[in-house]
């Protein structure tokens, strides 16, 4: 058989209008992707949202995977840590695959989709049915400690079902290696596992007047964002914290939030007030579509992706952000650390306010600093995230797991 | 799993709150107890407590018997797993078999193991 000869590829992600980063990576991914491959799509998204995707590719819902699985040379799953993935949790147990794991790190996809997965999956990975620990688990899981959950990811029938795993970092490469290595099914040669980059095209970040005039925010302002869900753990009230302590110097600057502030992380303008910024603090909401949240990204100055604590994932508005040419900070943790130090700032990982606080002043008073990482930044994206350069990784990867299986001894 | 035993039946007290007169009319109260009821009420009791341990004791073995089939079916769930997985990559050869012409296909079923 020669590379050449296209594999059929079942592929099962969610896609929109499912409201997840993985929706979009793999719309994104997809038309890059046939071109080496006859893709047919999983997906619990009804009708796709993506004209583009509707039209040109065939879409059944998750479990018609049981009926036509025979139809495809190799199954390629898209998982993540969200009850999205309810079926592709329940398929994958019995028609295992190439897993690209969006996050080395499945609790809350797991609990959310079921109570009753979440025990199986745990059990399994225990290996014994501990319920004490359970009950500790499930805590942890009511008070998101993710520190708590990390020694138990919850990835080990994964990690023993899958024929190969794709991620996107090394810090999760690792993760998953010591999974691999506690699993009592070790085979050395299998699964196979390789780091890819995440797809991400280098963006038209577009006029930054235009975008502000747009938004209704002043020309002359030095505009501080966070993007994306705002979730407590990106920090939302140590970065305001941190902005605070810039008034005196920048009274023009402003805090700008492109997103859905979610329940668990409280008021921000609640704290903003206490904090004297009532003025000072614009929260956009859920900002859709994708060109929207661009254009109110690249309004941005400097955007802020900060973390505490990882699970081992990339983060899609980072990239994005990156790919507008903004600068970003981060902490240097997990997979952000990963990220070249001369298309980024970061500060360390227990590092608080005060040296927040001395970032955040550096590239309010440096626009040529603003201008290099936002240079490096897309640099960077050009290089690592080319859709059609990870579309060949794939592709290099798919048929590699294929050809080793296939052409092994029995 | 809870060792602690649960508690025996006992008889009842015959309590009073009434002031000055309550321990008298607490005692008239347990003498036409114990001229009436006391015997046969014992009897009952142990009897009701045997009949409780018992079933304690048989929950009890149903309990630890539930643990170990918990256990037995994580095993068999982790057997399902590598089962999924050899079923998978055979499901991958077989296709893949398929596709070859024929004469390359007899020669690559037969090589022996490396």
């Amino acid at each position: 058989m020669l590379m050449t000869d296209r594999l059929s590829i079942a592929c099962i992600s969610p896609l929109n209008p499912l409201r997840s980063g993985i929706s979009d990576y793999t719309e994104l991914l997809l038309p890059f992707l046939s071109e080496f491959f006859d893709l047919t799509l999983y997906s619990d998204c009804g009708v796709p949202a993506n004209p583009l995707i509707a039209e040109r590719f065939p879409v059944y819902p998750v479990l018609d995977l049981y009926k036509y699985h025979s139809l495809h040379d190799l199954r390629l799953y898209q998982i993540g840590n969200s009850p999205h993935h309810r079926n592709a949790f329940t398929v994958l147990r019995t028609l295992p695959g190439v897993v690209v794991l969006h996050e080395p790190f499945l609790h809350h996809g797991f609990y959310y989709s079921s109570p009753l997965y979440y025990r199986r999956e745990l059990f399994y990975e225990l290996g014994t049915p501990d319920w004490a620990r359970l009950r500790d688990m499930e805590q942890a899981l009511v008070n998101d400690d993710r520190q708590a959950l990390m020694d138990v990811p919850l990835i080990g029938r994964i990690v023993d079902s899958s024929l190969g795993i794709l991620v996107h970092s090394q810090t999760a490469r690792r993760i998953v290696e010591v999974c691999r290595a506690q699993s009592a099914f070790c085979r050395p040669d299998l699964p196979k596992i390789m780091v890819v980059s995440q797809p991400m095209p280098v963006l038209d970040s577009g006029e930054m007047p235009e975008h502000r005039a747009r938004l209704g925010l002043p020309q002359d302002a030095l505009i501080f964002g966070m993007a994306g869900f705002i979730h407590p753990v990106k920090e939302p009230y140590l970065a305001l914290q941190a902005f605070a302590r810039l008034q005196s110097d920048f009274p023009q600057a402003l805090f700008l939030f492109v997103g859905e502030v979610l329940q668990e992380t409280g008021d921000l303008l609640v704290f903003a007030r206490e904090l004297g910024l009532a003025d000072k603090v614009i929260i956009l909401g859920r900002v859709e579509p994708l060109e929207r949240l661009h254009q109110a990204m690249s309004a941005c100055d400097v955007v802020l992706n900060l973390r505490r604590t990882t699970i081992g994932e990339t983060s899609a508005i980072a990239l994005r952000a990156m790919a507008l040419g903004k600068p970003i900070i981060v902490r240097n943790i997990g997979w952000f650390s990963e990220l070249p130090d001369e298309a980024c700032v970061k500060i360390g990982p227990e590092d608080g306010v005060e040296e927040l606080a001395a970032v955040m002043r550096a590239l309010a008073s440096s626009p040529d600093m603003r201008f290099r990482l936002g240079q490096e930044a897309r640099r960077y994206i050009e290089r690592e995230c080319d859709p059609y350069r990870v579309a060949r990784q794939y592709a290099g990867f798919l048929w590699d797991v294929y050809l080793s299986i296939a052409q092994s001894r029995v | 799993m809870d060792t602690q035993r649960l508690p025996l039946l006992r008889e009842y007290d015959f309590p009073s709150s009434v002031p000055l007169v309550g321990p008298l009319i607490r005692l008239v109260r347990r003498f036409l107890y114990g001229l009436t009821a006391k015997w046969a009420m014992w009897f009952l009791i142990q009897q009701q407590n045997q009949i409780n341990r018992t079933i304690e004791d048989w929950l009890r073995a149903q309990e630890d018997r539930l643990r170990a089939q918990e256990a037995w079916l994580v095993d068999l769930d982790r057997d399902m797993t590598i089962l999924a997985r050899t079923v998978a990559e055979r499901e991958i050869r077989q296709r893949y078999l398929a596709r070859m012409p024929e004469s390359s296909r007899s020669v690559n079923q037969i090589q022996p193991d490396a």
